[in-house]
């Protein structure tokens, strides 16, 4: 059988990640030709709507890069963009996109090789994932709502839950991977953000 | 500092902070609050009668507590403008039956008690941020015992020490007891490569002006046992080495080890130190200990970040817009950086930055026009709703709010262009120029079409060929 070809959209903001693949590119390493770059001035500049037509209108994959936190040319773009993907990240569990389709990167202007093998990374595991099947009905719908309801076991009791507590859940298959759906509204950024940003 | 306080294109402010910054490049409104100073400098004489009078004492900041000041003083000899100032909170006042001796003792009289703070706001095309720096804290590193025992001295304490205008008149004497010490310690970076206390950066002044120190404590008492424990040591600059191999010439031990920890025995100061170079820990008794304090980001530099939206970087000093190719320049157009506002550097440093800087905001107000980037926000009116989403999110202040037209517009010489705002805006009233939406999506639908076919026309084609 013939090896996946998996179509992935790049979008890089203007001063660290695509100057970081520039550099790649004039430093001759490989990536894979899976990724189709868009240059945005800031990652902050990329409306979710972008990711969200980029998987309608055929990507299996998007990849977004951005300066890492604190280097943004605009202060703070960003920060905004890790909250946006985070949120985006949750709401396409709920569409039937697997979350780890969308990757958000930090890669600075001399970071060369961080961005191929970042771009090396995400094309394999897009090709593990195989074809984006958009077409298939978005099962997930009925699963997710009782997850949401359901009160956190963990919450209950200090204990080990019960046994049969595991077997009554739903089976949220691919969806296991996705955090606490009822988390998603507001959350600390993994990173600190510094004083003055 | 003379030089520029007669300069007649020079207004020199002293006792002010900054309050508030508004507006852009070459029309900044700066508000600016001045600390009555109680004396009217321009007939102040600075004769001191008014200090010989007053009762009060306090410690004196410019001779870090090593002498005393009175409540009317000059904060030091060759302070700008020339001319005495008065502490409110400390001076006794003018009641009949409190004091008011120096209003009766000042022949000018200049001065006057009941002088009022001004706020006032100065139009500026341009600005230059030279705040300086604080030394770092010594009391933090409690292993050191500064503050516990008299003789651990910073390093700027010793500096004035040796200051013939200092509280000793340059005689180098022991705090606790008044003897000429036989044997001094100098320990580097005290507060500056550590990861401990918050400061990963090199403070780069420590290793020459106490190599200075050492040089200057050699040169009075050239029977004192001089050593200074290093880390590295950074003689970097143009003669810098030159002078360090002349100082281990003159008789001073230079080891390598960061002492651990001083503590008193029997009257004398120990300082325990791995020595790395001999690969042993030693105990070296001494009368003195000078520690080479870092530098740190002056006091109030975050309030001043906020009034003008600058960014600090990591090591909490002003950031430059570019550290090679900007280094004078910030985030903000026409505000540019000097000196150790931007980060620890020594004099020949500072005078080329501010020279820099100085330069950057003459060619800057000069041109009387300024280049901006076509890339900026532009706002459809009829589409915008006024939910004020994007105020709040940009970096710049450039969205300002129309309260005529109630719409949000944007300042076109403040916007970068960063498109945060757009694809933000839940009413889709802003676009960012050269990269709209109908751009990107344009972008999205030729990279992603196969043979110029859109998802659904494929999946139409695949049907029809099934």
């Amino acid at each position: 059988m013939a090896q996946f070809n998996p179509t992935i959209i790049g979008f890089a903001c203007n001063w660290c990640c695509y100057a970081g693949a520039d550099l790649a590119g004039t430093s001759r390493m490989k990536y894979p030709a899976n990724l189709r770059l868009i240059r945005v001035m800031c990652s902050g500049r990329i409306d979710p709507q972008f990711i969200l037509r980029a998987f309608k209108e055929g990507a299996d994959g998007v990849f977004i890069g951005g300066c890492h936190p604190g280097d943004c040319h605009y202060v703070s773009g960003n920060y905004k963009t890790e909250k946006r993907i985070f949120l985006l990240k949750n709401l396409l569990a709920g569409l039937g996109i697997e979350s780890e389709r969308l990757e958000l990167n930090w890669v600075s202007a001399s970071e060369g090789q961080i961005f191929a093998d970042a771009v090396t990374a995400f094309t394999e595991r897009i090709r593990k994932l195989g074809p984006l099947a958009l077409d298939a009905p978005p099962s997930v719908s009925q699963d997710v709502a009782p997850e949401l309801e359901a009160p956190a076991p963990a919450a209950e009791s200090a204990g080990p839950p019960p046994a049969d507590a595991e077997s009554a859940k739903p089976d949220l298959g691919h969806l296991k991977a996705v955090p606490d759906a009822g988390q998603f509204a507001c959350r600390i950024p993994q990173f600190k953000i510094p004083d003055g940003a | 500092m003379v030089d520029v306080s007669r300069h007649p294109n020079v207004e020199l402010l002293t006792l002010s902070t900054i309050k508030k910054v508004s507006g852009f490049v070459g029309n900044f409104t700066v508000t600016l609050h001045q600390k009555a100073r109680y004396v009217d400098a321009s007939q102040c004489t600075a004769c001191g009668d008014c200090a010989k009078v007053c009762p009060q004492r306090f410690p004196d900041e410019f001779n870090l507590g090593l002498s005393t000041r009175t409540a009317i003083y000059q904060p030091f000899p060759q302070a700008v403008p020339a001319a005495f100032c008065r502490n409110e909170k400390q001076c006794l006042g003018a009641l009949p039956l409190a004091c008011g001796k120096c209003l009766a003792a000042c022949e000018k009289k200049c001065i006057d008690f009941d002088q009022k703070d001004i706020e006032r706001d100065y139009e500026v095309g341009a600005i230059v941020l030279a705040t300086g720096m604080d030394v770092f804290d010594a009391t933090t590193l409690a292993e050191f015992g500064y503050g516990k025992y008299p003789d651990v001295l910073t390093s700027l304490e010793f500096e004035r020490l040796c200051s013939a205008g200092g509280p000793t008149g340059g005689h180098i004497v022991k705090i606790s007891d008044g003897e000429e010490p036989k044997d001094v310690v100098f320990i580097h970076c005290v507060g500056s490569r550590d990861k401990a206390v918050g400061n990963e950066y090199c403070s780069r002044v420590c290793c020459m002006f106490i190599i200075k120190q050492a040089h200057l404590l050699k040169d009075k008492m050239p029977g004192a046992n001089v050593t200074s424990y290093y880390m590295d040591i950074r003689a970097y600059g143009k003669g810098f080495e030159e002078f360090y191999d002349r100082v281990r010439e003159e008789g001073v031990r230079f080891k390598r080890g960061k002492p651990s920890e001083i503590f008193r025995r029997k009257g004398r100061l120990i300082v325990r130190v791995d020595d790395t170079l001999l690969g042993k820990v030693i105990e070296h008794e001494t009368d003195m200990v000078v520690l080479g304090v870092g530098l740190v980001p002056s006091e109030g530099h975050r309030e001043l970040a906020q009034a003008l939206k600058l960014s600090l970087s990591s090591d909490r000093f002003f950031l430059e817009a570019h550290p090679k190719l900007r280094p004078v320049d910030t985030n903000i157009d026409g505000v540019y950086l000097a000196g150790c506002a931007q980060g620890p550097k020594d004099i020949p440093d500072t005078v080329a930055q501010a020279k820099g800087a100085a330069s950057s905001a003459i060619a800057l107000l000069n041109k009387g026009k300024v280049k901006v980037d076509p890339i900026v926000a532009d706002i459809n009116e009829d589409a915008c709703s006024s939910c004020h989403i994007c105020e709040a999110l940009c970096p710049y202040q450039a969205l300002v709010y129309d309260t005529q037209k109630h719409v949000m517009t944007v300042n076109q010489i403040l916007c970068k262009g960063c498109g945060v705002c757009p694809s933000a805006c839940p009413s889709g009233a802003i676009t960012l120029r050269h990269y709209t939406s109908v751009q990107i999506d344009a972008q999205l639908d030729a990279l992603l079409s196969k043979g110029g076919e859109s998802r659904e026309e494929r999946a139409v084609a695949e049907k029809v060929e099934a």
